[in-house]
């Protein structure tokens, strides 16, 4: 009798998790994706939609926000940031910390939260754009 | 509307949206003054528009809070208000002081103003935000000492719930410090260190407080989620508030002449600022999910997610972008601070009046729980139309303050302020334009009080209407 609400429990929380690594990842990107690939490797048989939901697209969409961070501070580097420890706070940083908090942090944010919302609540929920794709 | 008493918030909305045109109005001017410099010039220069536009902002707000304190205490607590007639006292004293000192902005050099008032005696004025007379001044605390009296023997006459008692200590906080006010030392230091514990403390400390009770109020009401449930967000979400916003207030002190160890404090606390508005966006859309029920006030369910999502963007992330110490060496009292400045108001504080105003003026008009569609097509077309260009408006600051640290601090031949500005005007225009249509939207939302009045109210789907 109790397997079933069980089952929903832990779908529950896995995807509260998913989309907790993933906001957690765009603060701080690394960690986060890693503990979510492990997630992602272990549950990714759990024949739950929610999981589904809850997992897989915010595994993709916090790689594609790690990548984006990755790139934009290639950038800085490239342009003469990151030259020293002395340098680690320069304009090229500030500037890298300004794309991504505006390009990235901003429109991936926003879903992660409802996402995160309809987590809570049991529910599935794609990501506008790139959620269409997955 | 359970109590009649309730009925007094009539005024102090119908006040506030009044105050709101005015508002918008100044702002389109001196949007346009950003463009053509001398544009009505002499008759309003830029520094006493800019302070109407301000000033009205900060009044009809508190005249929004004043009337949603009005309606929601007596309904929280069970009873009729102690003293309606005190509340309408107090309204026409306001409205009348507050007009008065508008009056005295536009028509007069703010000199004579000061002149006429007799500011020498006790010198408050001339500070962003506190331009008002010391006269004016003296009356918001008449006015502030009598609301509080009224709202609080409510709540101590009637049943006390978490939702009144936060509120309580929003608008407490709120009277508590404005006092500071009245302090004007001649150390410029300290003329700021103090200035920042009337503004930073109200909006990045107790007004959060009575967004998040007003917030849970109209959650309460619309979603029929449990009390206890939406009573425990409340808590941890006025808490982090609290334990973020108090230190936070560093980041006002990075560069004014206090001790380099705000630098670290401030960065540290106020990066962390964003999570009280974090949980309110997933309190509010948790709360929708979870709902026992639909509202056929749709409008009303709407600014409340529009306030939580938009005060999460505004205050928290563009907050964020320009909080830490290194960033803001380059971006303090630039454009980007006028971005983050335009959707943190209006995302966190214009919204939630208009979503309190959208909950109950149906109710205080007499309906029984929402208006009718056409009405509620109406105000949503308002929400959209004002919320767009509020983003719009933010972005073209951004970027406008993007360019402007560019030129003006960090280039290699860095330019002189007015240079830079004539450099940026384009994002001016689009600022201006967009303004225009927020006004529109503006008066989309008015319409929607008047379209559709006679029209039987909105039902829900295959469901009962639900009353308030």
């Amino acid at each position: 009798m109790n397997k079933p609400q069980s089952d929903k429990t832990k779908g529950k929380g896995l995807a509260v998790a998913g989309e907790g690594l993933f906001l957690l990842n765009l603060l701080f990107p690394g960690i986060p994706l890693l503990v979510l690939v492990y997630l992602y490797l272990r549950h990714r048989n759990t024949p739950h939609l929610i999981v589904e939901c809850h997992l897989k697209q915010p595994l993709i969409t916090a790689l594609v926000s790690t990548a984006l961070f990755l790139l934009i501070n290639l950038a800085a580097w490239l342009s003469g940031g990151y030259s020293s420890l002395d340098n680690l706070v320069s304009i090229h940083s500030l500037v890298a910390l300004e794309v991504y908090t505006l390009l990235v942090l901003l429109p991936f944010t926003v879903p992660g939260l409802l996402g995160l919302t309809k987590a809570i609540s049991g529910q599935c929920y794609r990501y506008p754009l790139l959620g269409r794709f997955l | 509307m359970k109590y009649q008493s309730q009925q007094v918030a009539k005024l102090y909305f119908i006040a506030a949206i009044g105050l709101f045109v005015g508002q918008i109005l100044f702002g389109l001017i001196i949007g346009a003054q950003y463009i053509w410099g001398d544009f009505l010039f002499p008759q309003l220069p830029f520094n006493q528009a800019r302070a109407v536009h301000t000033n009205l902002l900060i009044v009809w707000l508190i005249f929004g809070f004043m009337g949603a304190a009005y309606y929601l205490v007596p309904e929280e607590a069970e009873t009729d208000l102690v003293m309606p007639w005190l509340a309408r006292l107090m309204f026409w004293i306001f409205l009348a002081a507050g007009a008065a000192t508008i009056l005295g902005y536009i028509f007069l050099p703010y000199a004579d103003l000061a002149k006429l008032t007799h500011n020498e005696l006790w010198p408050t004025m001339g500070r962003e935000f506190l331009e008002q007379p010391t006269i004016t001044k003296l009356g918001i605390v008449v006015v502030a000492l009598a609301f509080l009296a009224n709202i609080g023997l409510t709540i101590l006459k009637g049943r006390k719930t978490v939702i009144n008692l936060v509120l309580m200590m929003g608008l407490t906080g709120l009277a508590v410090f404005f006092l500071f006010s009245f302090f004007n030392p001649t150390n410029l230091v300290w003329d700021k260190y103090y200035w920042w514990w009337v503004v930073h403390l109200w909006v990045e400390g107790v007004w959060e407080l009575i967004l998040g009770s007003i917030l849970a109020f109209i959650l309460i009401k619309t979603t029929g989620v449990d009390r206890e449930v939406i009573e425990k967000w409340l808590y941890v979400i006025i808490a982090m508030t609290l334990i973020t916003g108090i230190v936070g207030t560093g980041h006002h002190y990075y560069w004014i002449g206090t001790p380099e160890f705000w630098q670290w404090w401030g960065s540290i606390f106020s990066a962390m600022e964003p999570i009280p508005f974090f949980m309110m966006t997933v309190f509010a859309f948790n709360m929708v999910n979870k709902r026992r029920r639909n509202h056929p006030n749709k409008a009303a369910v709407l600014w409340a997610l529009g306030t939580a999502v938009m005060a999460f963007l505004g205050a928290g992330v563009w907050g964020f972008l320009h909080t830490l110490a290194p960033v803001n060496y380059y971006t303090h009292g630039t454009q980007i601070t006028a971005a983050h400045g335009h959707m943190a108001f209006y995302g966190a504080y214009v919204m939630i009046n208009l979503a309190m105003i959208s909950y109950a003026m149906p109710l205080l008009r007499g309906r029984e729980a929402a208006n009718s569609n056409r009405s509620q097509v109406w105000e949503m077309w308002g929400f959209w139309l004002m919320t767009i260009s509020i983003v719009f408006i933010t972005l073209f600051l951004t970027a406008a303050g993007i360019l402007q640290v560019y030129l003006q601090r960090f280039s290699d031949n860095p330019m002189p302020f007015m240079e830079a500005q004539s450099k940026i005007v384009l994002f001016y225009d689009l600022r201006e334009l967009t303004g225009l249509v927020f006004l529109i939207g503006l008066v989309v939302y008015i319409a929607s009080f008047f379209v559709g009045a006679k029209e039987a109210e909105a039902k829900t789907d295959g469901e009962e209407v639900v009353t308030a």
